[in-house]
């Protein structure tokens, strides 16, 4: 399996994206060259150039070390958003499977009626029940997402149940919560991961898109949609302000596209998600 | 149901100045003395007759609102669909038909940049080249070709990606089956005959994933209605928000759900169309 | 012979040519405005309303329907508008206004003293209810005069009918037929030189001429009917969509929300011009005054003294407005007579007074985390404001500059309607505001303790400076005294009572193309007449 994820030269460098950003999230400090929010109003609008690589804003701050940092944002939202989702998603996903009956065609209707929903709308209508905030991001996320682990899950519990390992454990005398972790569980991970990873950019996304109409992330948050949102005004004359959060946004869920891609091929070339 | 978020509606209407007693009149007008649960179904029962209340702000009913806005919407996100299918399944057929080769390779490398970019800074993108820069089609408002192009192109680019990839995927699945093999045999004509047959099977996956597109390009139409300055539904739901209009909030979030809901319906209605197998099953 | 004859030709031609290209320089020079043509013009938000009771938001599209009671020239001088003359009592109690006789609304309907009283009785209220609130009795005593009696000396009423805000007079038909709050949705009858065509909610706005209009005012060039055919309001909220359209030519002029950071490029563009208003809309941080809600603040005027004297208002001024406007250290716009007052009762940057003042407080960095402390509180502040505005802009920048004091701030951003009502629920310490208006009054709107809770949302409750705004400055019967009084009041806030720390003025900007003549920069009451375009 992981020699097959490794012939997927894509996925790789995907894997390579995502680490670095990782490395980037918890080292920042040390790799941004000024702090994110430290002002120097004699440098504003600077383009890009040795001292300001990626440039500065209207209040002259280092738009390098604010991507730097807001790489701890985005990786939050996604870690949060994605865990939870999974955790709804998996739960349900395997009492719908191994239980069927009513509860399955309950949450199955869940299923369909967030399906097709799109997150941004469902962060929109937060934002109204409760006002602007990353909270609100994570929830919708989470929200409209759980149907699809739910999904997969519930297929692969159908599959496993009628397995003969698991008979046999039934048989053994084995009770349901039992069969649950030990055998059903594990097998219900591996596509649930390929789901995450998909799902990952997905998350940031939502985020950026949320932040990006005011909704999301308050400034002086680094958070990329926030700052492209404010780099706006400015595209004009200073490009950089939007071009490079927008990059690297673009960056970031094209990484992880790339590697959920390798995954699936790895995993379960069928998934279709 | 939306009211816990600080702001005011009373506020919208009398103004922050108004005298207490003209106030409690307004509110008493609007409805909001009474228990949140009774607001709600009462909305709920008025919408379900298709009366949706009237907008705070707007001073109008919430109905000639939408009807208002509603139509720009349409127009640059059915736009917007349409091209996501016309771009994206030639493009996935051709990557199939020349699989493995540099086009493949180019079209699949230019879907990947397609499907992680966020639409609205496509859109911005778009804006500045072909609007500002080149001067190509103006910048914003709505009526004409050359408005809805713009926009329609920053929706479309994720979708006709997506599409492109699951074109190529279920082709290339198709193709290496047993009956194209044979058929392959057999000479030219009939090869492009069975290209078709596998075109055909192909479609379906992209067919079923209808409903997500749309859901996907609702949600990417409010941020480009943003952009693009477009008054349609998208930017009336952004704005209501704002203002605290809690009927129209209600009222576009359900149209956009419901318009999704349908989306969906048709995809499904299409499915068992396209798909023979289906009866049988 | 024949020589002399041709000379005498050759001259005669030569003149002929003279008078003629003199006669076309003379004719360029004066520009004969041309009739026809449409122009679209952008905005930054839409009105919900064209009504003026209703909506405290207004732009020039007002200006072009309506007309007000009272005018003001180009220079701000009052000027005879819908009413054609005025007469005050001595006292100051009582005002006869005498009105035009040819006037007419959009409807047909006829404009006269039977209008004007109702107008007063029964139109006003809602949001500029202020206005009428000292009125005792209206009355009609002719066809053509109306007589209006004060409960005090109202010599403020002319500022008020004159401003965009107040005198406006809608049609007592038009109103009465769709009722007084669902007037100005759909339906808005005025007697301004254009009217309402359509109006798409909140996104577009199409005027188009009143031919029968006549009445121009008297600081207006053209007296009759409008050059232009029609006026289209375009509601662009994002920034670089409006100034794009503007440069390529999709807008023939933006009227509010011209950004700073533009004007160079607009400026060296040859086919833009740039039009600079007076400084008008005044930044400050506003202090809560309500003991219970915001001890820290409330509680000592030094805190708030060392806030004011701790601002760099350059840094704004640069890093904010992009070097535009002017740099404020009182609580009125220049363009106000009571703001000029003198040097020593100013506000101005000065870190070690500012320090010192915190000091003299007993607020101290305990711990070294370059945030004082006093009795184990930490000195961080909640500063709210509106999100994606200049205030917002200035909270970014005034935290920075606390911060070297050893004051901390904890921004937060929000929506208008939000901030509002957290406005209203005290749940603040600091908030970074800005008003535009042009008359001393504005210290009573916000903090004299009769506009409690709201607009005096400092809840600031001080007896003197009641007494000495609304019983001696509001009460004086001539305009010298009213200032003289209001610069008292002024003084005493800046320096014994401090509800805010002012930062800076920022001018009104609007641009426009080339070919849009007769466009100049109007304070109030601008009305379109004398605009055409050239294209």
């Amino acid at each position: 399996m992981i020699r097959k994820f490794l012939r997927h030269k894509m996925a790789i460098i995907g894997a390579i994206i995502i680490g670095l950003l990782v490395i980037t999230a918890i080292f920042s400090p040390f790799i941004a060259p000024y702090p994110p929010e430290e002002q120097d109003l004699m440098n504003r609008f600077e383009p890009p150039n040795f001292k300001h690589p990626l440039g500065t804003d209207s209040y002259g701050r280092d738009i390098f070390s604010r991507l730097v940092y807001g790489t701890r944002i985005s990786l939050y939202i996604g870690v949060v958003a994605v865990f939870v989702s999974a955790a709804i998603g998996i739960t349900l996903g395997i009492i719908a499977g191994y239980f069927g009956g009513w509860i399955d065609s309950l949450i199955q209707g869940g299923v369909d009626i967030t399906w097709a929903f799109p997150a941004v709308l469902a962060g929109l209508t937060l934002s109204a029940l409760f006002g602007s905030s990353l909270t609100n991001v994570m929830i919708a996320v989470a929200l409209v997402y759980w149907g699809r682990y739910s999904r997969i899950t519930r297929g692969d519990v159908l599959s496993i149940r009628e397995r003969e390992f698991v008979k046999a454990a039934k048989a053994a005398g084995a009770g349901d919560p039992r069969i649950i972790l030990k055998h059903i569980l594990p097998n219900a991970i591996p596509p649930a991961i390929v789901v995450a990873t998909l799902m990952f950019g997905d998350a940031i996304a939502v985020e950026a898109t949320l932040s990006f109409l005011g909704m999301g992330a308050q400034p002086p948050t680094p958070s990329w949609g926030a700052m492209l949102s404010y780099g706006r005004d400015y595209i004009r004359i200073a490009p950089w302000l939007s071009i490079f959060p927008g990059a690297a946004i673009m960056i970031v869920i094209l990484g992880f596209n790339l590697i959920g891609d390798g995954l699936r091929d790895a995993i379960d070339p069928k998934l279709k998600y | 149901m939306l009211h816990i978020a600080p702001g005011d509606p009373v506020v919208t209407v009398v103004g922050p100045t108004a005298p207490k007693q003209a106030y409690e009149a307004a509110r008493e007008k609007l409805g909001l003395d009474k228990p949140i649960y009774y607001q709600y179904f009462k909305w709920l029962s008025r919408a379900a007759v298709g009366d949706f209340g009237r907008s705070v702000a707007l001073r109008k009913s919430v109905n000639s609102v939408i009807a208002e806005r509603l139509p720009i919407t349409l127009q640059f996100t059915s736009l917007g669909i349409l091209l996501m299918y016309l771009i994206g399944v030639p493009v996935g057929i051709l990557s199939a038909v020349k699989r493995y080769s540099l086009v493949d390779y180019t079209l699949m490398g230019v879907v990947f940049i397609a499907v992680s970019m966020p639409s609205f800074w496509l859109g911005l993108i778009l804006l500045l080249i072909f609007g500002v820069h080149l001067g190509w089609v103006p910048v914003s408002g709505y009526g004409t070709f050359g408005l809805t192009i713009l926009p329609a192109l920053a929706l479309a680019a994720r979708g006709a990606a997506l599409s492109a990839r699951v074109t190529r995927s279920s082709m290339l699945e198709v193709i290496n089956q047993d009956y194209i093999r044979t058929a392959r045999a057999k000479g030219l004509v009939e090869r492009v005959v069975h290209y078709k047959h596998a075109l055909r099977n192909a479609l379906i996956p992209v067919v079923t994933l209808f409903g997500m597109r749309l859901g996907w390009a609702v949600a990417a139409g409010v941020s480009l209605e943003i952009v693009f300055n477009r008054p349609g539904v998208g930017r009336l739901l952004i704005n209501s928000i704002f203002a605290r209009d809690y009927s129209v909030v209600q009222a576009t979030i359900l149209v956009l759900s419901v318009s999704i809901m349908l989306g969906n319906l048709l995809a499904d209605v299409i499915y068992t169309v396209v798909d023979p197998r289906i009866r049988y099953d | 012979m024949s020589n002399r004859r041709q000379f005498w030709v050759f001259g005669l031609v030569l003149i002929l040519i003279f008078t003629l290209l003199g006669g076309t320089i003379g004719f360029a020079d004066q520009e004969e405005p041309k009739r026809g043509g449409t122009l679209r013009v952008a905005v930054t938000h839409g009105l919900e309303s064209l009504n003026p009771r209703v909506t405290g938001w207004m732009n020039e599209a007002y200006n072009a329907l309506y007309e007000p009671l009272i005018n003001r020239d180009w220079k701000n001088r009052y000027k005879p508008g819908l009413a054609k003359s005025w007469e005050f009592s001595k006292n100051g109690r009582q005002l006869t206004l005498y009105l035009r006789e040819d006037v007419e609304f959009h409807d047909g309907t006829k404009f006269d003293a039977e209008v004007v009283e109702w107008y007063f009785e029964e139109f006003m209220g809602g949001v500029v209810q202020y206005i009428v609130d000292p009125i005792e009795n209206v009355e009609a005593t002719d066809e053509y005069t109306v007589v209006l009696q004060f409960k005090r000396p109202y010599i403020n009423i002319l500022y008020n009918l004159s401003n965009s805000y107040g005198g406006l007079v809608p049609s007592p038909t038009a109103v009465k037929k769709v009722g007084l709050d669902e007037y100005g949705v759909d339906v808005v009858v005025g007697t301004g030189p254009f009217k309402l065509k359509e109006r798409v909610s909140n996104t577009k706005m199409v005027l188009e001429r009143f031919e029968k209009y006549d009445w121009g005012p008297e600081w207006s060039e053209n007296k009759g009917s409008a050059y232009l055919d029609k006026i289209v309001y375009e509601v662009i909220p994002e920034t670089v969509t409006r100034t794009a359209e503007l440069e390529t030519g999709g807008v023939d002029a933006i009227v509010t929300g011209v950004p700073t950071i533009k004007l160079e490029s607009f400026e060296q563009n040859p086919d833009i011009k740039v039009i600079r208003g007076p400084a008008r809309q005044l930044s400050w941080v506003a202090f809560n005054m309500d003991k219970e809600e915001s001890p820290i603040i409330a509680g000592d005027l030094r805190i708030r003294k060392a806030i004011s004297f701790a601002i760099d208002r350059e840094a704004i001024r640069e890093g904010v407005y992009n070097g535009t406007g002017e740099i404020n250290g009182t609580y009125l716009p220049p363009m106000i007579a009571a703001q000029d007052i003198p040097e020593e009762f100013r506000h101005y940057y000065d870190l070690e007074k500012a320090r010192n003042l915190l000091e003299e407080a007993g607020w101290v960095d305990e711990n070294g985390d370059g945030i004082r402390e006093k009795d184990g509180v930490k000195l961080s502040l909640k500063t709210i404001m509106v999100k994606r505005s200049e205030d917002a802009r200035i909270g970014v920048i005034l935290k920075d500059l606390l911060k070297d004091v050893g004051i901390e701030l904890k921004l937060e951003k929000m929506d208008e309607a939000a901030l509002t009502s957290v406005q209203k629920t005290g749940q603040w310490d600091l908030c970074i505001e800005d008003y535009v208006w042009d008359n001393a009054d504005i210290l009573q709107w916000f903090f004299c303790s009769s506009m409690l809770p709201y607009p005096n949302w400092f809840a600031l409750s001080d007896p003197k400076l009641d007494h000495m705004i609304e019983e001696v400055a509001m009460a004086q019967p001539n305009n010298e005294k009213r200032t003289e009084k209001f610069k008292e009041a002024h003084i005493y806030l800046l320096t014994e009572l401090v509800p805010a720390a002012p930062t800076h003025t920022q001018v009104k900007l609007q641009a426009v193309q080339k070919y849009v003549r007769g466009w100049r920069y109007k304070l109030v009451n601008k009305s379109m007449l004398n605009v055409w375009s050239d294209k």
